[in-house]
């Protein structure tokens, strides 16, 4: 009875993973994550280590406050070119000490409703990262929106003018369709039309895997992926 | 001896353009708005050849889970070696995904140091995979010709080969940017030199 019971129990979770099946249609999903660097883990790993700075609870690693904390990253973001794009909106904060959100995946076309939570008008500005590109923002007074439309393709960063601390790092490309998740959640693009996508991967400190996928009608292709600094090797 | 004369005198014609007879200054003054902070005034070939720079190491250390110094500038060939000085046993990582020169140096423990060279000139950013508030920049740089000012100032760049050279200037506010200039550098100084940054 409990092996009926815990069979009928995967069997509920299995279906509440894969997206819902559309005539003519197909998706995509899977779960995105981040992990710490190879030889850290192998280190962790290690239980004689004499390092005392290595220390794990039953979960795995005890994460310093200042350790990256790779089981509970925000801001990963899932993006998927897409031939028949509508531009969407992205809203951004700016307080007195950050922008809000702190890395951002877009594309180009796209607006960014800027809010001004501050006391004094906020000079802000758009810069490539590799290059000299360059898109201005008009002044923004405290208290106020704006909505600007991104003219930059690649890696760039909103900037402001008299304060340092203000950065977003953002990344666009051309009809990428984004979406935004938590390490270790489940993503998912549904409602596709039979065809080859581009499925992006991004954190803002580890890079970006791209991967070519096929969809194909009444199927759910599933790709999960791990974003880390070993996709350098 | 009208022999030896010719030789000589055709062996000076054809070894000018490429011996710099003369080696003198370059020097003036920043002009920029006063948000303008830290600039790099630096002097680059005016046929993007590199300079005969001997190779050198920079030492970054790691120490309280911090890069010192943060900033690191150097020249193309040169290395830095980071030094994991950190009085307690904790382990650093170095890695950095910039399109100049992406690299992993893997994991450095207490007392160990870790190296990577570096060929092409511009800036990049590198950080620690363990610890999040570790980061760091390299600027590197074409010459060794070159001053750091931290607020727009005069500036003097001693030594400099006789040649064609293009002054330019590296600013950290990325809403401002340098108007290069051509300079003509003989045997004696070239001074009065404006560099004029603006807004983008």
């Amino acid at each position: 009875m409990n092996y009926l019971l815990l069979s009928l129990l995967f069997l509920l979770s299995a279906c509440a993973q894969a997206p819902k099946i559309i005539a003519h249609k197909g998706a995509v999903f899977g779960t995105v994550s981040t992990e710490a660097h190879i030889e850290f883990k192998q280190k962790i790993a290690n239980k004689n280590t004499a390092e005392t700075n290595y220390s794990t609870d039953e979960n795995g690693i005890e994460h310093h406050p200042d350790r990256v904390n790779y089981q509970h990253l925000d801001e990963l973001y899932v993006g998927l070119i897409v031939p028949d794009y509508t531009s969407q909106t992205h809203n951004i904060t700016v307080s007195s000490d950050q922008l809000n959100p702190h890395s951002l995946a877009l594309s180009i076309g796209d607006t960014l409703h800027i809010t001004n939570q501050n006391t004094s008008t906020q000079y802000l500005f758009i810069s490539e990262i590799n290059a000299e590109g360059f898109q201005a923002i008009p002044d923004l007074k405290a208290g106020q929106s704006i909505d600007v439309r991104l003219t930059l393709e690649g890696d760039l960063e909103l900037l402001s003018e008299d304060n340092h601390k203000l950065k977003s790092i953002l990344f666009s490309k051309k009809n990428m369709l984004t979406k935004k998740f938590s390490s270790g959640q489940r993503y998912q693009f549904e409602n596709l039309t039979p065809n080859h996508y581009q499925l992006i991967f991004w954190y803002w400190r580890l890079g970006k895997i791209t991967q070519t996928i096929k969809i194909d009608a009444q199927k759910n292709t599933r790709v999960d992926k791990t974003l880390s600094v070993n996709i350098l090797h | 001896m009208k022999k030896q004369t010719l030789i000589l005198l055709t062996s000076l014609i054809y070894f000018l353009p490429i011996m710099p007879l003369w080696a003198s200054t370059i020097a003036g003054n920043i002009q920029a708005p006063k948000r303008v902070k830290k600039i790099i005034v630096y002097l680059e070939k005016a046929d993007g050849s590199s300079t005969d720079n001997q190779p050198q190491t920079h030492t970054v250390s790691q120490k309280d889970t911090h890069f010192k110094p943060e900033l690191s500038i150097i020249s193309t060939k040169d290395t830095i070696e980071w030094i994991n000085n950190e009085s307690k046993e904790i382990d650093h990582n170095i890695f950095s995904l910039s399109p100049l020169n992406n690299f992993d140096l893997g994991l450095g423990e207490k007392g160990s140091s870790l190296n990577e060279n570096f060929d092409k000139d511009g800036i990049l950013n590198y950080y620690c995979s363990v610890h999040k508030k570790m980061e760091g920049k390299v600027v590197v740089l074409p010459s060794r010709y070159y001053q750091v000012l931290e607020q727009p100032a005069a500036f003097q760049i001693d030594h400099v080969p006789a040649g064609q050279w293009i002054l330019k200037a590296i600013v950290f506010h990325r809403r401002y940017k340098a108007e290069p200039i051509k300079i003509t550098l003989g045997a004696k100084p070239v001074n009065n030199i404006t560099l004029t940054i603006k807004k983008r």
